[in-house]
């Protein structure tokens, strides 16, 4: 697992102190852990980009060093982005230590072109992280599974990973990561009503909404003539 | 075009549409996809009309995935009728789109035809959009 340094401030709790803080183009975080109480601090927005745009993405080990406190290592454990923007709201950091086991999500990274998908079929990635448990510096920066052998209508599943030594899925449970799939059929679609339904079935032509043949309105259903008209 | 199978009623008041997407707002499948950028309400026969635009655009290759379903019924008075006598009849379905919404999905095609597939499709649609990327992408939480 990749290290990098990132420089942290202690702040304020609170939303007013967060947003101030976000519109200084800084990030607000908490750093927690088994020996550390939580602490609410800031990192660098530009600095805290450039570090999760790197070939590792999230999955870094970042030495957080902060002013005026202590340094240690920690995890980058969740964020909460604008679902619009995409810019970190904020961030949390989990203090690590390097003799306890952790359990974290490892990106997945699939490699080579299957033979299902050269045939015309579309490779469906169902999970794009695994879920492992290893100790920090065990931790792999990417799993790289091997898809070339996969034909259309087949699937990798999470049992057939050869794991790097002193990783471990920390669950017993199965799971597809991948499969290649054929390619989706256009199917003409036509508005179908329900039967029983208590709405007015909507015909392709809205004029009058008559509904299609074969389909009783629901009782209740008001079906009387247009008596409104003048 | 799309609609629900079964309402429990027929009717439905107006309602607003009022802040952002947080549910719906990831690529939660494909590697590509149209994102709203203004609120609006999308009908069925638009979601349909960009859907056969994508489809026929990728010559019905790769995966589409629509993420949004027109439940919501609006109904209409029809014309020459004088104001009065109770609400007109369901003419259209519609879904409320906030902005940040996730409407198409795609996967298994080339970069340059999924962008123009999505482009094709975002001229059907009622709201403004715009293309998003796995590659410069972060989920939102």
């Amino acid at each position: 697992m990749k290290k990098v340094a990132l420089t942290a401030e202690k702040r304020e709790r609170g939303k007013g102190v967060s947003r101030r803080l976000r519109s200084d183009k800084r990030i607000p975080a908490v750093l927690y852990g088994k020996s550390v109480d939580p602490m609410p601090i800031s990192v660098d927005w530009l600095e805290m980009e450039k570090l999760v745009k790197g070939e590792a993405g999230m999955n870094v080990m970042v030495d957080l060093s902060i002013a005026g406190g202590d340094s240690g290592m920690a995890l980058i454990r969740d964020y909460q982005a604008d679902p619009f923007k995409r810019k970190f709201t904020h961030i949390d950091f989990q203090a690590i230590t390097m003799t306890d086991k952790l359990e974290i999500e490892v990106p997945i990274d699939l490699v080579g072109q299957s033979i299902g998908v050269k045939e015309g079929g579309v490779l469906e990635q169902m999970r794009r992280t695994l879920h492992i448990a290893a100790l920090p510096d065990k931790i792999p920066s990417k799993i790289e599974i091997d898809i070339t052998g996969l034909n259309i209508g087949d699937s990798f599943h999470a049992n057939e990973i050869n794991l790097p030594e002193g990783v471990e899925f920390p669950h017993v449970g199965n799971y597809t990561i991948a499969a290649v799939v054929p390619p989706t059929k256009v199917e003409e679609t036509v508005a179908v009503p329900a039967e029983g339904a208590e709405g007015v079935a909507l015909a392709e032509g809205v004029e009058g909404a008559a509904p299609a043949e074969g389909a009783a309105p629901a009782e209740g259903a008001e079906t009387k003539p247009e008596e409104k008209k003048e | 075009m799309l609609q629900p199978t079964k309402t429990k009623f027929r009717k439905r008041q107006k309602g607003r549409i009022r802040g952002i997407a947080r549910k719906g707002c990831n690529l939660s499948f494909g590697d590509y996809g149209l994102q709203a950028v203004t609120h609006g309400r999308v009908t069925a026969r638009q979601i349909e009309s960009a859907r056969m635009a994508m489809s026929r655009a990728a010559k019905r290759g790769g995966k589409l995935w629509v993420r949004i379903f027109p439940d919501i019924p609006i109904s209409k008075k029809p014309a020459e009728v004088r104001m009065g006598k109770g609400k007109g009849n369901p003419e259209e379905w519609v879904v409320p789109v906030k902005r940040g919404r996730m409407l198409y999905e795609m996967q298994g095609v080339s970069k340059e035809v999924a962008v123009e597939s999505l482009r094709l499709a975002s001229h059907k649609l009622s709201v403004k959009t715009k293309i998003v990327v796995r590659e410069d992408y972060r989920d939102a939480k």
